[in-house]
C-alpha cells in the first residue's frame, strides 16, 4: 500500500507570517530508540537515560537527525510531494529534545522570493521559520528552513 | 588550530558511508519517523512529483554518510561507543559532545545507489564555560559528495565538546 500524503498548504498566495501548520510526534523512549536505530546513531545518550544524565542532560534525548526529520515532516506536510527542500537550518539547538514528552513542530512563512525558472519548471523559493516545542513547555530548537515550491 | 581555520582548505578528515543508499534503508528511516509522503515509498508517485524516482528523506543525509562502526580486523567496540563520525578530528579536550547549531543545505535529493563521501573542515574553535560543563564550541563544515564526486549537500554545524561538571545536573 502506498501511504497517502497531502499538502495542507492552501491554494492561495504565499505571504509572510502565514502559518505552515504543525505536527505532533509522540516521543517515548521506545520511539526514540527506534528513530536512533533508523538513523544508525547508537550513542548511549539517545538510548539510555542514565548515560544521558552522566553527560549533563536530564534524560535520554534525540539526535540531530531526529531534529532534521521533524522539520522535514512539517515542510512536506505543508508543501506536498512536489516540494524541494533546499535547506534545513540554520537551527539553534538551545536545549535537549527529551524522550517522554511530545514533540510539536510548527512554523510560518518568513520570506517569499521571486519566481525562478529552471528551464522546465517555475519555482517559488520560500524561507520559513520553524520551531520545536515539547509538551513540557520548553522550545529546544528554532531556526529557518528554505524550500522551493512549484510556482 | 592552524590551517583548518579555512573552510576552503584541505579537509581535516574524510569518510565514506558504510553502504550505498538502498530502498530498504529508505524504508527503515521513513518508517521510524512515520514519513508518509509517497515520494519516499513509490517510484510512480515520485515521478508524478517531478522527481526521477523514489527519493530518500532529505534528513537522511548524515545517516547515509555514516561510516561503519566496525569491520573485520577491528577490535571489539568498547562500551559506550558513539557514531564513527569524524567530529574528533580536532584535538581539543572533552569527554562529552552535543550539537548546538546545525544546517543542512541540499543540492539535489538523495536516491538509492548514492554513496556519500564526507569531507570535514573546521572553521572556528571557541572555548566556553556553559551550564553543562567546561569546553569548546567547534564549527564544522562537512561537504557530502556522491560516487561521481558531485556535491549533494553541505552540513554546517557547531558542536560543544566539554567535560561535564561533577554531580547531578539538578544540583547546578
Amino acid at each position: 500500500m502506498t501511504p497517502a500524503a497531502r499538502a495542507i498548504r492552501p491554494q492561495q498566495p504565499i505571504e509572510p507570517f502565514q502559518s505552515i501548520g504543525s505536527h505532533t510526534f509522540r516521543l517515548s523512549l521506545q520511539r526514540l530508540i527506534m528513530c536512533s536505530a533508523a538513523s544508525l546513531d547508537f550513542a548511549p545518550s539517545h538510548i539510555i537515560a542514565d548515560a544521558a544524565r552522566e553527560g549533563g542532560a536530564p534524560g535520554a534525548y534525540a539526535d540531530i537527525t531526529f531534529v532534521f526529520a521533524m522539520v522535514e515532516k512539517l515542510l512536506v506536510q505543508w508543501g506536498g510531494p512536489s516540494i524541494r527542500v533546499r535547506a534545513i537550518g540554520p537551527l539553534e539547538i538551545k536545549d535537549f529534545v527529551l524522550a517522554g514528552a511530545d514533540v510539536i513542530t510548527s512554523g510560518s512563512v518568513a520570506e517569499v522570493r521571486p519566481v525562478r525558472h529552471d528551464g522546465k519548471s517555475a519555482w517559488t523559493e520560500v524561507i520559513v521559520s520553524v520551531s520545536i516545542r515539547q509538551s513540557d513547555g520548553r522550545v529546544p530548537v528554532s531556526g529557518l528552513a528554505r524550500v522551493d515550491l512549484p510556482a | 588550530m592552524g590551517a583548518e581555520g579555512s573552510p576552503h582548505g584541505k579537509p581535516l578528515a574524510s569518510q565514506v558511508g558504510a553502504e550505498s543508499i538502498s530502498d530498504a534503508g529508505i524504508r527503515r528511516f521513513a518508517e521510524a519517523y512515520e514519513m508518509d509522503c509517497p515520494v519516499y515509498w513509490d517510484d510512480g508517485a515520485a515521478r508524478s512529483a517531478g522527481l526521477p524516482g523514489r527519493v530518500a528523506p532529505w534528513s537522511m543525509a548524515m545517516t547515509a554518510a555514516m561510516p561503519q562502526y566496525w569491520k573485520p580486523g577491528d577490535p571489539p567496540l568498547a562500551d559506550g561507543f558513539v557514531p564513527p563520525f569524524a567530529w574528533d578530528c580536532v584535538d581539543v579536550p572533552g569527554t562529552q559532545m552535543m550539537s548546538t547549531r546545525v544546517e543542512l543545505v541540499f543540492e539535489r535529493p538523495l536516491q538509492a545507489g548514492d554513496l556519500l563521501r564526507s569531507d570535514y573542515r573546521v572553521t572556528r574553535i571557541t572555548p566556553k564555560r556553559t551550564s553543562v560543563g567546561d569546553g569548546y564550541f567547534i564549527d564544522f563544515e562537512v561537504s557530502l559528495t556522491d560516487q561521481r564526486g558531485q556535491l549533494v549537500a553541505t552540513e554546517r554545524s557547531s558542536v560543544y565538546r566539554y567535560d561535564p561538571y561533577p554531580g547531578p545536573a539538578a544540583d547546578r
